[in-house]
């Protein structure tokens, strides 16, 4: 019971050890130093643009994309020459008197 | 001069108006990002952030609150991705150690003693700042607001942009919590 009692009082007696407690500083010629950081920072600034895109997520996400496109276009181009092939150009036939023989028209035989 | 003058300059990039900013709010500023990060060289480093970043981004500062909330806010949000960074990189050397890479041994930081508290309270305030570094986000961040800035409830529900008894139940469980660390670390110390 005491022991606890003592836990007790310490515990309270920790609570109120910040009051009173005064603002801190920092180091002397802080301005100095933050001018120094904001010069560097503007001086940087295609550091920072290469970061950016050097991020992980970033570049992932740029490269996803320019495969997507890639296979976007691929499919698209597949479709566009599949489109060509089930109708031919008649007008190439009726031109150049081209024929289409089948293996089948010389068996046909005049009744 | 006034506020709203200075801020006007700023936004001009006036060096003379930001010289002023700096040199008004550095200590508020310094203090916050300090009772966070606990660790002067950082409080220090993070807080050359906070301007860098009041500089840049001043143009975004509508005036709906004031300047010194404004202020807060940014400090917060950089003292607290700084802690996060932190851990981060401690969970990366501890997931590096378990494959046995880089073998570095990770010292845990020594006692934070805040410069602003008086000798006899020193020892005290350390234990504190220990408990205070294990309260949930948001626990740590109003109860700095409130103890160590002395910010009334009013006002740190307008630098947290919370309701006042959201804040009011934030330090509520803030002070529970800090009983059951101290609680503990007194048993285990006797």
């Amino acid at each position: 019971m005491n022991n606890k009692n003592n836990i007790q009082n310490e515990v309270e007696a920790t609570l109120i050890s910040l009051n009173g407690i005064v603002t801190a500083t920092p180091g002397p010629y802080f301005f100095t130093r933050v001018q120094a950081r904001l010069t560097k920072a503007e001086k940087n600034i295609w550091e920072r643009v290469s970061s950016f895109i050097a991020r992980p997520a970033i570049a992932i996400t740029m490269v996803s994309f320019v495969l997507l496109m890639n296979t976007i276009a691929v499919l698209e181009h597949k479709k566009t020459s599949n489109l060509f092939m089930d109708q031919p150009d008649q007008s190439f036939y009726d031109e150049f008197n081209v024929a289409v023989n089948t293996f089948y028209d010389y068996e046909i035989k005049e009744p | 001069m006034s506020e709203w003058i200075l801020i006007k300059q700023l936004k001009q990039k006036d060096e003379a108006a930001f010289k002023t900013v700096v040199e008004t709010w550095q200590d508020m500023v310094f203090n916050t990002v300090l009772g966070i990060v606990q660790n002067p060289e950082d409080a220090e480093d993070v807080s050359q952030e906070v301007f860098v970043q009041v500089y840049e981004s001043v143009n975004s500062f509508k005036g709906e609150s004031k300047f010194s909330t404004w202020l807060y806010r940014i400090a917060i949000t950089k003292a607290m991705d700084h802690i996060r960074k932190k851990k981060r990189k401690k969970r990366f050397a501890f997931v590096q150690s378990l494959f046995g890479v880089d073998n570095e041994v990770l010292h845990d930081p020594p006692d934070f003693h805040h410069p602003g508290i008086s000798l006899d309270n020193k020892e005290r305030a350390a234990v504190l700042f220990m408990a205070i570094d294990k309260l949930p986000e948001n626990q740590k961040i109003a109860f700095n607001l409130h103890k160590i800035e002395a910010l009334s409830y009013q006002e740190v529900s307008m630098v947290m942009k919370l309701s006042l008894s959201s804040v009011e139940s934030l330090l509520h469980r803030a002070k529970n919590n800090l009983k059951q660390t101290l609680e503990d670390y007194y048993q285990n110390y006797d």
